[in-house]
């Protein structure tokens, strides 16, 4: 049985599949990464391994980026390593793939479902978590990570 | 021999005289008779005019001492004595003249007595009725002046007698008033004992509610450590129920990855978390309870800080009021003394001015007659100043005429 994690970020109801999640952790103690991305907002200790902390609220609402995340998601696949911030969890919902509307392909958006009176947008959390890697690899590679 | 015959002798003598002679010349001569005559004539007529010579000076002789012993007595002297002794008629008139002299001479020296003694009688009169008439004029002035004055005074005495009415009805009404006053100064020292035992009330009184403030305010203090115990205890009941929602979230999350074998999981972490957001929001309103309270709190604090202050303050002013009440007492004490010696000065005061009032009355009729007295006397003092005058006048009149008489009778020597 699947379920749905709804978080909000800047007033926004994301889903996210708890097949794509590790674990839900509160905000480590993180460190800033000098000349790195707007939405990589540093690195953590967690348990043992060393987390990228990502801030998706360029992504989801401008209006969001003054807000600090206080709860922080895992990626479960493709890596373990990447926590994307949420301003809170609203719930966590049985999640059925026949409702879901207007499912997107390979985007990060997987599409839209139905929570209370609302619609949830769903994330590709797998796909973001690539692309969000493959950044993090590229901005290594160019030599600003502030190793 | 009186003058008759000797004028006759003298008569003869000088007619006859040159004739008898003339006869015995013509007797002894008659030659040259013309010549002779002629001689004869001029002689006869040089010794009769010899004898006619003589003849008179004698006769004259006497009256010549009486013309000048007249004239002597013409011109005033009559010192000059009449050396004519003889007992024919020039004899008596120089007898009748020298009685004359005489008497004159006596009558002339009384009257230059009396005229010298009335002289300096009407210079004396003259002098002392100018020194009166300058008396009298002084007088008349300084009655006058006294009059104006005796005027003017009975004007004063009129004002005063209406000030000194007014005077004693404002010092019965001030009597009255303070009779008045001593039953208010005696209401008021009432009034400031009875309000000097409320202030103590009050100040004992005020004290017990600043006791009990400090006591409330204490209990408030205590109750706000209290409270925000209780918010350290919600917020560690808070924290609890977010941890053990998060666990719960990932208990539903390992739940769903074991599928089938974690439904049970599922429902149990389901329970948990919403277990978890009951507490939370318990916990939360406990917490706004518990804000709400600890922000009530805070104000009954500050309100109680303000209540002990206001407290303090009244006890404070309620100790200035009891110190005014004990200064009222002492000041209605002494005010009510104060009134009562008023009281009876006044009064005594109220009777002095109805004297007086009646002494000014009485003043008043008198310096009326004065007045008048007074304007009696001036019109009199210048009637006798008048009449002063009038005398002075006629007396150096009369001074003057005793000059002259007195240099008339001062040309007799006697």
């Amino acid at each position: 049985m699947s379920k749905l994690i709804i978080g909000n970020i800047g007033g926004e109801f994301i889903g996210i599949a708890s097949k794509d999640v590790l674990e839900v952790v509160e905000l480590p103690r993180s460190f800033p990464v000098p000349f790195s991305l707007s939405h990589l907002r540093g690195v953590a200790f967690w348990r043992g391994a060393l987390l990228t902390v990502v801030s998706l609220y360029g992504l989801v609402s401008p209006k969001a980026s003054e807000s600090k995340p206080s709860i922080f998601v895992r990626s479960l696949k493709p890596r373990d390593n990447i926590l994307v911030g949420l301003d809170k969890i609203e719930d966590v919902t049985p999640f059925n793939d026949l409702s879901m509307r207007e499912e997107g392909a390979g985007s990060v958006w997987k599409g839209i479902y139905p929570w209370n009176d609302a619609w949830v947008t769903v994330l590709n959390f797998e796909r973001l978590i690539s692309l969000l890697e493959e950044e993090v690899i590229n901005t290594l590679r160019l030599g600003n990570s502030g190793r | 021999m009186n003058m008759k015959t000797k004028l006759a002798i003298a008569f003869i003598l000088a007619v006859f005289i040159p004739i008898i002679i003339g006869i015995i010349v013509d007797a002894a001569t008659s030659f040259s008779v013309l010549w002779n005559n002629i001689l004869r004539v001029f002689v006869g007529l040089l010794v009769s005019a010899l004898f006619a010579l003589i003849i008179s000076s004698v006769l004259t002789r006497n009256l010549r001492g009486l013309a000048e012993a007249g004239g002597a007595v013409a011109e005033g002297d009559l010192t000059k004595a009449i050396a004519v002794s003889s007992e024919d008629e020039v004899g008596n008139l120089a007898e009748s003249m020298r009685t004359m002299i005489r008497n004159l001479r006596e009558i002339v020296g009384q009257v230059q007595k009396s005229t010298s003694s009335m002289y300096e009688a009407i210079r004396n009169l003259s002098v002392s009725t100018s020194e009166v008439l300058t008396a009298a004029s002084e007088v008349a002035a300084n009655v006058q002046n006294t009059a104006r004055g005796a005027e003017i005074q009975a004007q004063n005495v009129e004002k005063s007698l209406a000030v000194s009415n007014s005077l004693s009805s404002s010092t019965s009404a001030i009597a009255e008033q303070s009779g008045g006053s001593e039953a208010e100064a005696q209401n008021a020292e009432a009034s400031a004992q009875e309000g000097s035992r409320s202030a103590y009330e009050a100040h004992k009184v005020m004290g017990e509610i600043l006791k009990q403030v400090e006591e409330t305010a204490s209990q408030i203090e205590t109750f706000k450590i209290h409270s925000m115990e209780i918010n350290t205890l919600v917020e560690g009941i808070t924290m609890v129920s977010h941890q053990t929602h998060i666990l719960a979230l990932n208990a539903a999350i390992e739940a769903a990855r074991a599928g089938e074998a974690g439904r049970g999981f599922a429902v149990v972490a389901e329970e948990v978390r919403r277990l978890a957001e009951n507490t939370k929001d318990l916990a939360e309103q406990i917490s706004r309870l518990s804000s709400g309270i600890s922000q009530k709190t805070e104000d009954v604090s500050k309100y109680m800080n303000l209540t002990r202050a206001a407290a303090r303050n009244g006890q404070d002013s309620v100790e200035a009021v009891v110190s005014a009440f004990d200064q009222i007492n002492r000041g209605t004490a002494s005010t009510k003394d104060a009134v009562k010696v008023i009281s009876r000065e006044a009064g005594e005061q109220a009777s002095a001015a109805a004297k007086l009032l009646k002494a000014m009355e009485e003043i008043q009729e008198i310096a009326t007659e004065n007045a008048a007295g007074s304007q009696e006397i001036s019109a009199a003092t210048e009637e006798i100043s008048a009449s002063m005058e009038e005398i002075n006048k006629e007396a150096k009149s009369l001074l003057e005429e005793a000059d002259r008489l007195r240099t008339i009778v001062d040309k007799f020597r006697i």
